[in-house]
Parts: C-alpha cells; structure tokens; sequence
C-alpha cells in the first residue's frame, strides 16, 4: 500500500545473513518499542517472537536497502493491534517495566521518577503514545513514523504534539499552561501550536 | 502616582519574559529526556535467550515454514 517499506517486490528467496543481523541489531529496539506499546517487557517479548518469525516468512517481500527497522516496526506494530482488537481493550499495565526510583534526568525545575512517567505515558491514548515513543524517544522523523502507522506525517505530529500535552497534564507540570491550552477544557480547538 | 519604573507586574520591559512559553520549552525538554530515558532503559534490557534462539532456529530453517 502507501508502505514502501513492507511492498512485495523483488522477492529475494533466501534470508541473507545480512537480513539476520540487521534483525538482530533491531531486537533491542523492536523490545523496547513493543514494551512501550503494551506496557510489559514479556508481552514485549511475545510480540517480538511473533515479529521476527513473520518477518522469517516473509522476508522475500523485504526490499534490500530499504529501511529495515520500519519494516519490522511495521510488522510488530500490527501484531500488537491485531491482539489489542482480539482482546477489546489495552492490557497497558507498568507490572513489567519495573523501573524502581530511577530518576530522570530532567532541569532543575522538575523532577521525575521513570517509573512515574511510565505510569503517564502508558496512561495515553495508544495512537499518541506510539507516535511519541517513534518521534521523542527513538529520533524517527515524521514521516518515518507516518509509514509504519500508515498516517500522514501530519498526523503524526499532531499526535506527537497532543501526547505531550497531554504527558504534561498527568504528570502535573503545568497546570495553569494547559488551561489556556484547552486540555482541561476538552473539545477545544487544537491544544498546541502545530510545529 | 504613574512610576513608569517602579517594576509592577505590568512593567514588561523589551525583553519581556513569558513566564508560559519558558515553561512551555521547559516542560518539552523533561517530556523529551523522560522519552530517552524511558526508552534507553528498555532497549538495554538483556535480551532474553528465547529471541537468541529463535533466531539461531529460523536460520538453521528448523522454522522456515510458516
């Protein structure tokens, strides 16, 4: 479809040994994007079991020198939204991201534990957790993230721009900004400035 | 009476400062540091050996049906 990535062209019939590196470079990050997504680093771990085993199978739809990472992302990304649908409702849950009182390493004026921003983030809507997680916390830009949700770009950034008013809200550093901003005041026009 | 320079509240000089955009950029700032933070704590994470070997099984084609 609109996904150059994950197009079935060329098909390659053999997994290459540079394909298998590739994937294995990408665990650390399919985990860690996966465990954002459902909030438990062993369901993180189901969905990259199941990742890399479609990507085994169709790995001749994979195009060589195209974005490995997204294609896979892709893949992972659709085996969560498959479950999430199957089981009607999130099973987001900070159980598995145990991160103790680690503290982030913020600014002076505020101060953070991980484990309470997990609790945050995970507290958001799917579609504006993933696109930050894919934006603010990975570096993809827009349009990479755009084609591993099949979106345009502009809808990632405004979900990017809607998540972190939101994270704003539930963690309690500016109240009085997000008033004006219309997050309290729901249904308002846009909260953010689009950038 | 009207000091002009007496400093009240309404006394924004050129420089004015926003107290809402500064905090504004401040709060995207430790909303992106947490992201990092967030995510680099994961993505350290000790990967699991039933990845390992799975991998090992799909490349020796144990696996390579569907």
């Amino acid at each position: 479809m609109s996904n150059p990535a994950a197009r079935p062209e060329t098909a390659s019939p053999s997994v290459s040994g540079s394909f298998k590196t590739g994937i294995l470079a990408e665990i650390p990050h399919l985990r860690a994007f996966a465990a954002s997504l459902c909030g438990s680093l062993t369901l993180a771990d189901d969905l990259v079991q199941e990742t890399l085993l479609k990507a085994w199978a169709h790995a001749g739809s994979f195009m060589a020198g195209t974005n490995l990472r997204a294609w896979l992302f892709t893949i992972l990304r659709n085996s969560y939204y498959t479950h999430h649908r199957r089981y009607g409702r999130e099973v987001a849950d900070t159980d598995g991201l145990h991160a103790g009182q680690v503290a982030v390493q913020a600014n002076q004026e505020f101060h953070m534990d991980l484990l309470d921003f997990r609790r945050a983030l995970l507290a958001l809507p799917l579609e504006q957790r993933e696109a930050l997680v894919m934006v603010g916390a990975m570096g993809l830009s827009h349009e990479e993230a755009a084609i591993i949700c099949d979106v345009a770009a502009g809808t990632i950034k405004s979900r990017v721009s809607r998540g972190r008013v939101r994270l704003a809200a539930l963690l309690g550093l500016a109240s009085f900004d997000l008033t004006e901003t219309g997050v309290t005041a729901p249904r308002r026009s846009s909260p953010l400035p689009a950038r | 009476m009207n000091n002009r320079n007496a400093g009240t509240p309404m006394d924004h000089g050129s420089d004015h400062f926003d107290p809402r955009t500064d905090i504004h950029g401040k709060i995207q700032d430790t909303i992106g540091r947490a992201l990092q933070a967030h995510y680099q704590a994961l993505v350290l994470e000790p990967i699991p050996n039933r990845l390992i070997d799975l991998l090992a099984e799909l490349e020796a084609g144990a696996l390579s049906n569907e």
